[in-house]
């Protein structure tokens, strides 16, 4: 935990630098903060979402608002929460607006067929288990409000504690603290029904 | 109480346990109740699954972006820079973009009905809002498409197959201000067959995932409606028909349901009526009036047979009747003390030459009687008269046999007398429950300002800690309602749901406040140890109605309310059954001047065993009152001894405390009524000067005889202990197949250690390890000896319905326990200290704080290895690792002595 903290600590810095720079209209400086970003905003706004080229999009997105409102960036911010942030706003958003819209969960063939792409091809009973787990985390959140979705993401994918869940959705630690609780609820009841449905 | 406060605590801190969050007094905290809850540690295993999937589903890949740096730079260059203010550009882009996804559903649910053709193009020559073509269309312009959007297909739809191309497309996408087209993998651009296919797909799948989506709430109905009323109007139901399909609304009509009358049974088969049987058995009684009259003879069979066979059978009854087995003049002294009835026939049978037996439904009871040589037909005719039973003569005259059984109105008279208890039981609780009818309709608030004074404080402290809710409730029950209470089902509301009309809104005003002093005391728990607080009250309620019966011959108005995590459950109202209330002095009041009882008593009782606190387990009320002990018999035997008056009682093995039976009394009526009292016992006395009998009857026998395990069993373990020193595995397993009333009881665990010397009696007793001993004697001898074996008893051979039973105990019936397919691996197998440690050193397994007995289940599934469930008689822990455990998990530790 202590060593996790060090380390943010000294991204912090590293990331001041970088937006100071992008401040000065450095768009390359910008890109080195994509680069350290861009996956895990794009697999938050993955398992937000549920699709691929939504989360691409929104990804997209986020990085595109956050260059145009870097000048505005406060300094003792945490430029990963910031992001974050935004990402999850703009996830939500689409969300609201997707609700009137029949969506379908991504298929487990299709990651299946992704992950037999990856690295780890050589061990189809790897591949099989990861895509597995992949659909199933997908399936058990696409049923879950946005707002409960949001917190499991950020708990349990994305790893934040309390206090940084708390300056990404903008409220007090403990509202977050009880949000992630009651998700957590029902993320296990909704675990719990895909894999007795899976038998 | 704590307890449950301790639970909503541990609750909230179980998600940080189980993703290492905690600091390690924090964690301690947490194990410490675990291995002592197995709620919370059931709770704890169903979290860590769900986590350890998102854990999992963290570190797994996902397709990759297909989008990168190079495409965002193209757009950063050709939009605005960095904005010294809040930009609101995006925010309208997005919304512009947003508005588009109608527009392009639209156009999709216009492809998809066939009308669009592959390759239609729309027009879009913003170039400045490069979010819009990627939020609405999707879908990239290609460089050889200048200002023109492709739509081959709803590719954020995609169906399976959509990332075969995934590779080559995230490497093209290097042209600035554009992006590469994702062609339909199965179409080359957009094929309707594909879509049509897809659509197909997207219905079968939701149809599939509509099931998962419901929440356990909308699966098993709680509320009251559902809880409460549908039973009840089962059961009237299938009561609202009785015979010749009349209403039935009395018990004795719903008897008559369930047990047809053998005459109208009957009737479809003979040639007589109904009246004519019935004119035959009354003429038998009366023509019949000699012989041995406490002898049942039974009826000729008459059936489908004509007027002279009826002439015969009744000519025939008729002598038979009229005989009296001279064999039964003979005088017998006897001296049986706390024997079943089969041990009694079978020393009748020895003593006399004349075959007797009992059959099944009175084999085992016990009975106590000692008497001088009297006529065998008088012990007999007693023994008939005072336990309700009936001797059945049967064979040839000059060999007849006698076979002693309890008829079917005899059992239905006792099942009738719990019925009335009950009756009494209800109308007792509605009578101590008028005590809170004063509070009805008052708020939280309203009942927290009265002043506690010595007359309302029990009133006052349950209405406060929960009962609030369930006195409103209480009272305004609907007749259903009240039909399902007494059937033992719960009434459950759902009071943030539509069941909270049911209560008058000031009720619920303010109810949340039952729980403050529970969050107060986490907010001062988390604020000592660095916790987030709590948050001010709870946000969900329920409440719940029950008539408990757990206990036999007892009765309690239990009204629960929890705020989702945690219950308050006060007990309302308790009732006892009348039979425990024993007042001889009142009952035999006649026999106050009996002349054969004026003459004093003086009793001093030896011990003839001693219950002491067993080592394993402690953990309910048994050994309250441990030390020396004697047994009704023993009584019985001395009451004889001292008077000389023939004695006759049941008997259950319910222990006595010699000192509260010892005393001198001033005439044997004074001295009966105190011994009946202390032990519970009806007493009277018939006949008298030397033909007199001095009758026991225990209060509550009605319900001891479910409870009373046959001594010819407990005399077995007896000597098998013995014999081995210890009772074995085997042993258990036997003992844990009893029927729940039986191990239930406390009475009986105490008499089978202190009478018995059974002193691993809790092993299979405790309800804890019940299921799992009764899953041992599904067994065969060749599987239970797999599962005592160090490589215990493998999953695969087990069948199917054992599989599914293994499944329930390995995960605590967790409904979302792995299916039985899923299982890879595992096994089964129990460890047990006493094998090789006789209990009184002690002895325990390390990985659960003394526990001498272990049952350990081991599976694999595809997703999880080798989790394991350890389950000792103290508690339990599910979801376990191999690497969790110590290395000497498994290794007898020396245990704690306590004695």
């Amino acid at each position: 935990m202590l060593a996790h903290a060090a380390m943010e600590a000294g991204m912090a810095e590293t990331d001041a630098q970088l937006i100071a720079d992008c401040r000065s209209g450095d768009v390359e400086a910008f890109g080195r903060i994509y680069s350290r970003y861009e996956q895990a905003i794009y697999r938050h706004a993955f398992y937000l979402l549920g699709q691929r080229e939504d989360a691409d999009d929104v990804k997209q997105e986020t990085f595109i608002r956050a260059y145009r409102s870097v000048a505005s960036f406060r300094n003792d911010y945490n430029i990963r929460s910031w992001l974050y942030k935004i990402c999850s706003n703009l996830c939500c958003d689409l969300l609201r607006r997707r609700r009137s819209q029949p969506q379908i969960p991504m298929q487990s063939e299709d990651i299946e067929r992704f992950v037999a792409g990856e690295a780890q091809a050589n061990d189809p009973v790897r591949i099989a288990e990861r895509s597995d787990t992949v659909a199933a985390v997908l399936q058990v959140l696409q049923g879950m409000p946005v707002q409960q979705r949001q917190a499991i993401t950020l708990y349990l994918i994305d790893g934040f504690d309390y206090t940084q869940i708390a300056e990404i959705l903008g409220c007090a630690r403990g509202s977050a603290k009880m949000r992630v609780l009651r998700a957590i609820d029902q993320y296990r009841e909704r675990v719990a029904s895909y894999l007795r449905e899976k038998e | 109480m704590f307890k449950v406060f301790e639970c909503r605590s541990i609750r909230a801190a179980l998600p940080d346990y189980v993703t290492h969050r905690l600091t390690s007094n924090e964690k301690d905290r947490v194990e410490r109740h675990l291995a002592s809850c197995l709620k919370c540690a059931e709770l704890r295993r169903s979290t860590a699954t769900a986590v350890d999937l998102a854990k999992e589903a963290r570190e797994a890949p996902i397709p990759p972006s297909l989008t990168g740096w190079s495409d965002l730079r193209a757009q950063l260059n050709s939009g605005p820079g960095p904005a010294a203010g809040r930009n609101r550009a995006p925010v309208l882009v997005y919304a512009v973009a947003c508005t588009l996804v109608g527009a392009f559903a639209l156009i999709v649910a216009l492809s998809l009905s066939g009308r669009r053709q592959p390759g239609m193009t729309v027009r879009n020559d913003d170039k400045t809002l490069p979010a819009i073509k990627q939020a609405t269309t999707g879908r990239h312009q290609s460089a050889s498409d200048g200002g023109q959007i492709q739509i081959p297909a709803p590719h954020h739809k995609a169906p399976p197959g959509s990332f075969a191309n995934v590779p080559s497309l995230h490497g093209a996408a290097e042209n600035a201000n554009s992006r590469p087209l994702r062609p339909h993998p199965n179409s080359g651009g957009g094929g309707l067959p594909a879509e049509a296919g897809q659509q197909a797909g997207v219905e079968k799948s939701l149809a599939e995932v509509a099931p998962h989506t419901q929440t356990p709430e909308q699966i098993v109905p709680d509320t009251a409606q559902n809880a409460g009323k549908l039973p009840a109007q089962k059961i009237q139901s299938a009561s609202s028909q009785g015979r010749n399909g009349r209403p039935a609304n009395r018990l004795d009509d719903e008897l008559a349901y369930l047990n047809p009358d053998p005459e109208t049974s009957l009737t479809p088969w003979v040639s007589r009526q109904p009246d004519d049987i019935r004119r035959i058995e009354v003429e038998l009684q009366q023509q019949v009036k000699s012989g041995d009259k406490f002898v049942t003879i039974p009826l000729p069979q008459i059936a489908g047979q004509g007027p002279a066979a009826v002439k015969a059978a009744v000519e025939s009854q008729r002598k038979e009747a009229e005989i009296v087995d001279a064999r039964l003049v003979r005088t017998i002294g006897l001296r049986i003390k706390g024997r079943s009835f089969a041990d009694l026939c079978d020393h009748l049978s020895d003593t006399t030459g004349i075959r007797f037996a009992a059959n099944r439904r009175v084999a085992d009871d016990k009975v106590t009687l000692f008497c001088r040589p009297r006529p065998l037909r008088e012990i007999m005719r007693l023994i008939a008269q005072h336990f309700g039973f009936a001797w059945i003569r049967k064979g040839e005259e000059g060999s007849y046999e006698y076979e002693l059984t309890q008829t079917l109105r005899s059992q239905l008279l006792e099942e009738g007398l719990k019925e009335k208890d009950q009756e009494e039981m209800l109308l007792t609780i509605d009578r101590d429950m008028e005590r809170f009818r004063k509070y009805r309709g008052m708020s939280f608030e309203q009942i927290n300002a009265i002043k506690m004074t010595r007359d309302n404080f029990r009133e006052l402290s349950q209405l406060r800690m929960g009962g609030i809710v369930a006195i409103n409730l209480f009272f305004g029950l609907s007749q259903s309602e009240m039909a399902t209470l007494r059937t033992g089902q719960p009434l459950k509301l759902n009071l943030m749901g539509r069941d909270a009309s049911i209560l008058p809104p000031t009720v619920l005003k303010g109810v949340e406040h039952t729980f403050d002093e529970t969050y107060d005391r986490e907010r001062k728990w988390a604020a000592e140890h660095g916790q987030a607080h709590t948050p001010e009250s709870p946000h969900r309620y329920g409440a719940s109605l029950q008539f408990d019966r757990s206990v036999p011959g007892e009765i309690t108005l239990k009204g629960e309310l929890t705020d989702g995590l945690t219950g308050l459950v006060p007990s309302l109202a308790v009732a006892k059954s009348p039979a425990f209330k024993i007042q001889n002095a009142q009952t035999n009041s006649k026999l106050a001047k009996d002349p054969d009882l004026q003459r004093p008593i003086s009793l001093k009782l030896e011990p003839t065993c001693t219950l002491d606190k067993s080592s394993y387990p402690d953990t309910d009320g048994v050994y309250i009152g441990a030390g020396p002990k004697v047994t009704t018999a023993d009584v019985m035997e001395r009451l004889f001894t001292e008077t000389g008056v023939d004695i006759i009682s049941d008997c259950f093995s319910h222990l006595q405390s010699p000192a509260s039976l010892n005393g001198q009394d001033q005439t044997l009526f004074a001295g009966l009524n105190r011994l009946g009292d202390e032990m519970r016992m009806r007493w009277t006395k018939t006949g008298s000067g030397a033909e007199a009998w001095l009758q026991f009857r225990t209060g509550t026998f009605y319900y001891d005889r479910p409870q009373e395990i046959p001594a010819r069993l407990l005399e077995r373990w007896k000597s098998l202990r013995k014999r081995q020193g210890v009772l074995s595995l085997d042993d258990l397993t036997e003992i844990g197949q009893l029927p729940d009333a039986q191990l239930d009881s406390v009475w009986m665990a105490d008499a089978a250690i202190a009478q018995y010397g059974l002193d691993e009696w809790q092993m299979g007793r405790i309800a804890q390890l019940r299921p799992h001993w009764r899953f041992l004697g599904k067994l065969n001898d060749a599987q239970r000896k797999a599962v005592w074996s160090d490589k215990g008893l493998a999953y695969g051979e087990l069948s199917a319905d054992l599989q599914n039973q293994f499944l329930s105990l390995a995960f605590d019936n967790d409904p979302d326990r792995p299916g039985r397919r899923q299982i890879r691996s595992g096994n089964v197998r129990v460890l047990y200290a006493f094998q090789t440690h006789p209990l009184h050193y002690g002895g325990s397994y390390s990985v659960l704080i003394s526990n001498p007995l272990l049952f350990v289940y081991t599976n694999s599934t595809e997703a999880r290895k080798d989790r394991m469930a350890i389950v000792g008689p103290f508690n339990g822990i599910y979801g376990m690792s191999p690497e969790m455990l110590k290395p000497d998990a498994f290794e007898i530790q020396p245990g704690l002595d306590r004695r």
